[in-house]
């Protein structure tokens, strides 16, 4: 077992996939540059060292550029790990990511495969209103991709090997205030968390959530940043008496919808806690997922828990309000009881 | 909003009744409070009163089922739940009505549940009416679905599922409508019912009077200490038994008697008569200072009656006038006697007895209190026979002698009535226009209004009081 931060257990993926599989390379914006960051957030830092820029391809500020050669690679037949620095740029990438990458499986009638990893950076950490979205919600949209959020460092390495192994596109979203990237890098106020994880070989499959806490009074739903916004709520409400579970699906396509159905099934309660805006987000389709599939369990309205409809404000203060607090979910489950 | 009919719940063992039949049919108007439908147990038959007033709706049983107590049996729809079903009956009579109706405004009674909540409801066949609610926004949540479950009895008490445990059986609100949800802290609800508490009956300092986490602690800490007073842990052990209904603290007793013997039939005859008569008390005030006066001059000639001898000859005379009260109700039958033979109440060691004076009416004052001493003396001794404690066609009681003043006797079944008599004591009193001292008594006089109705009972009262203040008409 070695301790390590999201960012270092992202770059030991990497570098244990590309070790193992020559056809696997990644693609970004200065992530190999030499004097770089690696990356945006460190994750490549040092990967160029070892495989050299023929498989770290630094490209030029052309995310649809980048995306369109990863894909085409994909198809081809390589393994590419593409980045984006900011999420928000994916919209520039969106007609490689939803019209080839997401629908040449089906288009081809299964002859071809894209396997494809797309990594972005998601959240908000005062940098403004187009370098703080949280884009999970488009993407889960999108029928033929895969979509995977860890928020441990054993997830982020777990989770992104199974994504390069996959034969389907895969985005992986990760969260600025997770990654625990260091020197200019930091992020200011970011969680940071340190994990385990263990020196032999595993992986984390696409498509199964975990129960970070098991509690059998309400079940609360959150993914990177705000799964750890929900394991704080928990620890107040349990002051207060009341026994929530928290569950972090970890992938988002495909969902692990029985382990929440069963949850909310044995609770009767589901508050779902989300950075994105509200209107036609992630947390709506879990309600309505649990709405349709668990209305006769439940014992309370269905709680969202989301930013505003309004985009990331720049202001500090104006950002802490945007994003779901600890406190915010504890308000949201009191109303239930 | 719709009020469920419910066959109500007639002393501790009867589960089923007889409906015998309906005073109304569906689609009629009923008023709160009028006798709506009659039942009929192994010991009697009895009208039950329409819990609220509307229209007659949903009437699922017919005369001659057998009912479960607690049961819904109808509804009785409000006038605005009435209004849609009489709208669409008007349409169809006027079918080109050219103006649309206007929207119904939102029923603000409308009942708010979850949906597992509901859904438990339904498997286990719950009036909803009768459950109180105490989730969010005012709707019925799981937990007092769970909650009616153990206070009814009824409970999967093996379930193990939360939110049991509190004892208490929901209870309707008086609109059967929608209630502020528990005034308590959820810390503090969850202790309490992990703890067994009943928090319901808790006092609550916190803002608004919520109960909190430290009003629920002093109250385990209360119980506790009672416990450990008492040298057992037996406040504690059964934290399940609610089947019991809740006590009203938690000390345990300083001791524990069996309800056995004659405690236990008391017991069972003044539940009975309680929950299976339809008493009434009206208390009057009399001046019996020629009555104490008569008494005086009695005893000085050497007739030593009690003031209990004096009412006896008072009630036989009274009852030979208004034979209504000296009777009993057996089934359906209301029975008038032609013999008087009063209970007298006697607080006798082990608990009340209550051994008849027969043919109260042929005695003499004299033989009356020979007799009454007699009797009085052996019930003390618990030397009465059973025939001697069986047959009253009225009971008299008397605390007097106890300083009480007034108060509701309870029937003693299956007789129609009893009388109460309070102290004898001085007090100004208006005589024309002026106040002099007289010598005042209270009566009370507690009738089951299904054998006589008001109006004789008052008038029987009122013969009663008039022969305490003027005795002399005992003669006449």
């Amino acid at each position: 077992m070695t301790q390590m931060s999201i960012a270092e257990a992202l770059r030991q993926a990497i570098r244990e996939e590309m070790r193992r599989d020559p056809t696997v390379f990644c693609i970004g914006e200065d992530i190999g540059i030499p004097g770089g960051f690696g990356g945006a957030f460190t994750v490549t830092l040092g990967l160029s060292d070892e495989f050299g820029h023929d498989r770290i391809l630094d490209t030029p500020i052309s995310e649809l550029g980048l995306t369109g050669v990863a894909v085409g690679a994909a198809m081809a037949g390589l393994r590419p790990i593409a980045d984006v620095q900011y999420s928000d740029f994916l919209y520039l990438a969106m007609d490689q990511l939803a019209n080839n990458a997401a629908k040449m499986r089906y288009m081809s009638g299964g002859t071809v495969k894209v396997p494809l990893v797309m990594r972005a950076p998601v959240g908000a950490t005062a940098r403004g209103a187009q370098h703080a979205q949280s884009m999970e919600t488009f993407f889960c949209h999108l029928p033929g991709l895969k979509v995977v959020a860890p928020a441990t460092a054993y997830d982020a390495k777990g989770l992104l090997k199974s994504a390069v192994r996959d034969d389907n596109p895969v985005i992986v979203f990760e969260h600025k205030l997770l990654y625990g990237s260091k020197g200019p890098r930091t992020e200011k106020g970011a969680l940071s968390p340190v994990g385990e994880v263990p020196d032999e070989e595993y992986l984390v499959p696409i498509g199964k959530g975990i129960i970070r806490r098991p509690g059998k009074d309400v079940t609360i739903v959150g993914k990177l940043l705000t799964m750890y916004r929900a394991l704080a709520a928990a620890d107040i409400l349990a002051q207060d008496g009341i026994d929530a579970e928290v569950i972090d699906p970890r992938t988002l396509v495909p969902l692990d919808k029985e382990l929440i159905l069963e949850s909310v099934r044995k609770t009767g309660r589901l508050v779902i806690v989300e950075e994105d805006n509200l209107t036609g987000g992630w947390a709506g389709e879990l309600a309505a997922i649990a709405a349709e599939e668990a209305f006769f369990w439940l014992d309370a309205p269905i709680k969202r828990v989301s930013a505003p409809d309004v985009p990331p404000p720049f202001a500090p203060v104006m950002e802490q309000f945007y994003v779901p607090s600890a406190e915010r979910v504890v308000a949201a489950v009191k109303a239930l009881f | 909003m719709p009020t469920e009919v419910l066959v109500p719940p007639l002393g501790q063992t009867v589960d089923v009744v007889k409906l015998v039949s309906w005073y109304k049919n569906e689609g009629d108007a009923v008023h709160q409070g009028e006798p709506l439908f009659v039942i009929e147990t192994d010991k009697a038959t009895l009208d039950v009163e329409a819990p609220a007033s509307g229209i007659l709706r949903r009437v699922t049983a017919v005369p001659g089922d057998d009912v479960k107590v607690l049961s819904a049996i109808a509804m009785i729809a409000g006038v605005s739940d009435d209004a849609d079903e009489q709208r669409s009956g008007r349409a169809e009579e006027h079918p080109i009505t050219p103006a649309p109706l206007p929207p119904s405004p939102p029923a603000p009674d409308r009942l708010f549940i979850s949906p597992r909540a509901r859904c438990l409801a339904e498997t286990e066949g719950i009036p909803l009416a009768q459950v109180k609610p105490t989730g969010p926004e005012g709707a019925i949540i799981e937990r007092d679905v769970r909650a009616y479950l153990q206070g009814a009895g009824i409970g999967d008490q093996g379930s193990g599922g939360r939110d049991q445990g509190t004892g208490v059986r929901g209870q309707g609100t008086e609109d059967g409508g929608r209630e502020v949800p528990g005034n308590i802290t959820p810390v503090a609800r969850r202790i309490a019912e992990e703890a067994g508490l009943d928090w319901r009956v808790l006092a609550g300092t916190g803002p608004r009077g919520q109960i909190t986490r430290e009003d629920v602690e002093a109250a385990l800490e209360r119980r506790s200490r009672g416990a450990e007073e008492q040298g057992s842990g037996g406040a504690e052990a059964h934290p399940a038994s609610n089947l019991q209904p809740p006590t009203s603290n938690f000390q345990p007793p300083a001791s524990s008697l069996q309800l056995s013997g004659i405690r236990a039939v008391i017991a069972g005859r003044m539940v009975t008569s309680h929950s299976r008569t339809a008493p009434v008390t009206l208390t009057a005030e009399a001046d019996a200072t020629a009555l104490v006066e008569l008494r005086r001059q009695l005893v000085a000639d050497g007739v030593g009656v009690s003031y209990n001898d004096l009412f006896l000859a008072i009630l036989a005379k009274a009852l030979r006038e208004h034979p209504r009260l000296n009777a009993s109700l057996d089934g359906e039958t209301i029975k008038l006697w032609e013999r008087i033979d009063i209970g007298l109440a006697v607080d006798a060691e082990h608990g009340l007895l209550v051994p008849v004076v027969r043919d109260v009416d042929r005695k003499g004052l004299a033989q009356l209190a020979v007799e009454t001493k007699a009797l009085t003396g052996r019930a003390r001794a618990g030397k009465c026979t059973p025939d001697e404690l069986a047959g009253g066609t009225f009971t008299l009681t008397n605390l007097g002698t106890f300083g009480i003043d007034a108060f509701t006797p309870i029937i003693n079944l299956p007789e129609c009535a009893i009388l109460g008599v309070g102290r004898i004591k001085t007090r100004p009193t208006w005589i024309a226009d002026r106040v002099e001292p007289r010598q005042m008594v209270w009566l009370s006089l507690t009738f089951d209004h299904r054998l006589v109705d008001g109006g004789p009972a008052a008038r029987f009262l009122q013969r009663v009081a008039q022969l305490v203040e003027r005795p002399h008409l005992l003669m006449a």
